[in-house]
């Protein structure tokens, strides 16, 4: 049963080495397919290392499950991507102000799912 | 095995400057600290820890305030094995030993543990010695070896004889005639390299310098006190991290109130800090900033300034002031739907008289009356239905809920740091100006908007439905069952007779109420569902239109199934209808049946989650729980 930490750009550096879920919008995608560059919730810039090629539109809302490496990139083994309609309303400044009442009461949230 | 634990060395690495580092450090003493405060409300308490890093020990540690709680709870004691996060280095006056550790981000590895090592506290040579603070005792340094380390243990008068220059203590800044030259550098003025965050100030610093721009600017006011007349103004700076006050009284209130213009950014540096005064501030920062003898203040150059935000709001929606309390202040933001003449009141009060002007502001979910005053009022135009931002302004409960300016309000026309400027312009002038909204101005307890939620358990611990007037709540719930056979009756045809008729079971129907009987009937719904939350579990009723919003299918289509038997039809309604997380709105009413007194809830509408609101309302509530010095 693996843990994610919900973190936000800002806290890619306190979970080096860590398993971390980030949500964000793909900003940019590098010609190999291979990596992303993904805007947090609170709007910064973050790199996105696949393994593999994953079909992901730009402009879209995805999460991202992986390891924070040294170089304050993710190295992702799951993309979870959503349907348009799924994210149409999807408040990401709240969601933003969530990963960090998360930090803020780490007593109160549950990390293990 | 415990030593590897812990970062030995750590702590005179972080006095040196080094504080990237994330030490593991463990918490030897404990030592609460009354700060003082003119806020006669707040109790600032803050504490002073006393870390070992295994090898040696460090007492002037401070502990940020919002993690005070940690202590508050036990979960942070003496022993407890901490990792540092995020931490500062503040010398107050290195060459005599006087820094401290701020320790702003901390998380706690181990709260109980043993004392691990015999760790000494560390040497003052050590803590003076390190770091590149002053050039000048770099080259005693250079030159006497044992020098320093006697000149700090004797008096300051010693140190300067080391060296021809005046070093620059915390008593020679007085001693500046204002003339704001600091020693070492020899830089007349501003130190534009030392540019902080508003966010991070703190009484707890000497050198820094902020960047910020004016955001409002009150007028001079005169006072009289003990001490004799005196004069103030004060002004809101702000920059891309947050929003601070600032005074200026007397002297500084002459120097500096020509030379600050609202919008324009300015260099500040040496201002004294201290807990903000809830009173009279309402900025969103612990502390205020008092300009004072030493304070510098430089205007940026043109174009220098442009990264710096001409204000920080922080806007709710004109709903969430239903869940605010009355005299708290609050940032909105809307389109003025309608504006009133100017209107004179008379305060029976004071016998004063004073100009108003009411307007009616409207968001995309609601509308509320907002009162403007005096030369705010005379000079407002509402005529071209602006998007009007209010900062600071206070929520008054009278008939519902109003919003009324007070002095230091901000009113922006069309404000430009904000993306709501243009959604509502848009929503405006294609939907909002022809729509009526429910206005949050007009009575209480009209309508979902005012019904307050409250989870299950609330609803039963606090009694409601007991009082001799129904009571309505909202609830977020699940629905857990839906009894499927009675979800049906048949009804008496007769207009708002409502009755269950009996089947005659020869094509006629009795109604007993009516006293009559009829040809036909009409299916109606009168649901038992449970509905559930994370505190409990409650039946209900629901009738009418509710109960098809629920089930998705009129009375009739589900009776019809009931005549043909159709059960997997009927139960795949249900089905679909399960499970659902919903809004709730009920009816508590206790009722007699025979001897016992029960409480029935009857639903008055249901309602998809809207999540927005929802988290929204729930940041509010868990902002609310913060203590005040938060």
């Amino acid at each position: 049963m693996s843990h994610h930490y919900r973190i936000n750009g800002s806290m890619l550096q306190q979970f080096n080495e860590k398993p971390v879920s980030i949500i964000g919008t793909v900003t940019k995608i590098h010609p190999s397919g291979n990596i992303i560059d993904l805007e947090t919730s609170d709007k910064q810039h973050i790199v996105v290392r696949l393994s593999e090629h994953v079909d992901v539109n730009a402009g879209s809302i995805i999460e991202v499950l992986g390891n924070v490496d040294n170089r304050n990139q993710i190295v992702c083994d799951t993309i979870v991507t959503f349907e348009p309609e799924q994210t149409a309303n999807f408040d990401m400044d709240m969601y933003n102000q969530a990963v960090m009442l998360f930090q803020h009461y780490p007593q109160d949230y549950l990390v293990n799912l | 095995m415990a030593n590897q634990r812990l970062t030995t060395g750590a702590l005179l690495r972080y006095i040196r400057g080094n504080t990237s580092e994330k030490a593991t450090l463990q918490v030897v003493g404990i030592k609460p600290i009354e700060s003082k405060t003119d806020d006669p409300s707040g109790s600032a308490k803050r504490y002073r820890l006393m870390l070992s890093d295994g090898k040696s020990t460090f007492s002037s540690c401070m502990l940020g305030t919002q993690m005070n709680k940690l202590i508050e709870t036990d979960s942070l004691k003496e022993n407890s094995i901490i990792r540092v996060d995020r931490v500062m280095v503040n010398s107050i006056d290195k060459q005599n030993g006087r820094v401290m550790l701020m320790l702003y981000e901390i998380e706690i590895l181990q709260s109980d543990c043993e004392r691990i090592g015999d760790p000494v506290a560390l040497p003052l040579t050590d803590i003076i010695n390190s770091g590149t603070n002053t050039n000048r005792l770099e080259t005693t340094n250079n030159n006497q070896a044992q020098a320093p380390i006697s000149a700090a243990a004797s008096s300051a008068t010693n140190v300067i004889r080391q060296d021809s220059k005046a070093l620059p203590t915390l008593d020679d800044r007085k001693k500046s005639n204002g003339d704001n030259r600091l020693g070492s550098k020899g830089t007349n003025g501003i130190d534009k390299e030392r540019i902080i965050n508003i966010d991070t100030l703190n009484p707890y610093m000497t050198k820094w310098t902020i960047k910020a721009r004016i955001s409002n600017k009150s007028q001079i006011r005169t006072y009289e006190n003990a001490r004799g007349p005196g004069k103030l103004f004060s002004c809101d700076l702000v920059d891309q991290s947050g929003e601070i006050r600032a005074t200026g009284f007397n002297a500084e209130c002459d120097k500096f109130y020509s030379m600050l213009e609202i919008g324009e950014v300015y260099y500040i540096a040496k201002a004294s800090l201290k807990a903000a005064n809830r009173q009279f501030n309402n900025t969103n920062n612990d502390y205020e900033m008092t300009f004072n003898h030493d304070t510098i203040i430089e205007a940026c150059d043109a174009g220098e300034g442009e990264n710096i935000p001409q204000v920080q709001f922080n806007f709710i929606s004109i709903n969430d002031i239903a869940n605010r309390s009355a005299n708290s202040i609050c940032d909105v933001i809307g389109v003025v739907k309608s504006t009133s003449d100017m209107q004179t009141i008379v305060s029976k009060a004071s016998q004063k008289e004073f100009n108003k002007r009411d307007l009616l502001l409207v968001d995309e979910k609601a509308s509320i009356s907002v009162t403007l005053w005096g030369q705010q009022a005379e000079e407002f135009d509402g005529s071209s239905h602006p998007v009007v931002a209010f900062k600071g302004i206070k929520i008054g409960d009278f008939n519902g809920r109003t919003l009324s300016c007070i002095n230091s309000t901000l009113i922006r026309q069309d404000p430009p740091e904000t993306q709501r400027t243009v959604e509502l312009r848009v929503w405006f002038d294609n939907e909002g100006k022809s729509i009526d909204l429910p206005d949050l101005s007009k009575g209480a307890d009209t309508g979902n908007r005012q019904t307050v939620i409250k989870t299950l358990s609330q609803i039963v611990v606090e009694g409601l439905g007991l009082g001799d007037k129904p009571d309505y709540v909202c609830v977020k719930g699940i629905t857990t069952l839906i009894k499927k056979d009675t979800a049906v009756y048949m009804m008496c045809p007769e207009e708002k007779c409502g009755k269950k008729v009996v089947d005659e079971n020869n094509g006629t129907y009795r109604c007993e109420k009516c006293n009559k009987t009829y040809n036909n009937f009409k299916w109606a719904y009168m649901i038992s569902a449970e509905i559930s939350d994370v505190t409990g579990a409650q039946w209900i009723t629901i009738f009418r239109n509710e109960a098809e919003t629920l089930l998705g299918v009129t009375a009739d289509e589900f009776g019809n199934h009931k005549l043909n038997q159709s059960e997997s039809i009927m139960e795949d309604i249900i089905r679909k209808a399960m499970n659902r997380e919903l809004i709730f709105k009920l009816r508590a009413k206790a009722e007699q049946y025979n001897d016992e007194r029960k409480i029935r809830f009857t639903c008055m509408s249901v309602n998809d989650m809207d999540w927005s609101s929802h988290g929204r309302r729930l940041i509010n509530e868990i902002n609310q729980m913060e203590p005040i010095q938060n």
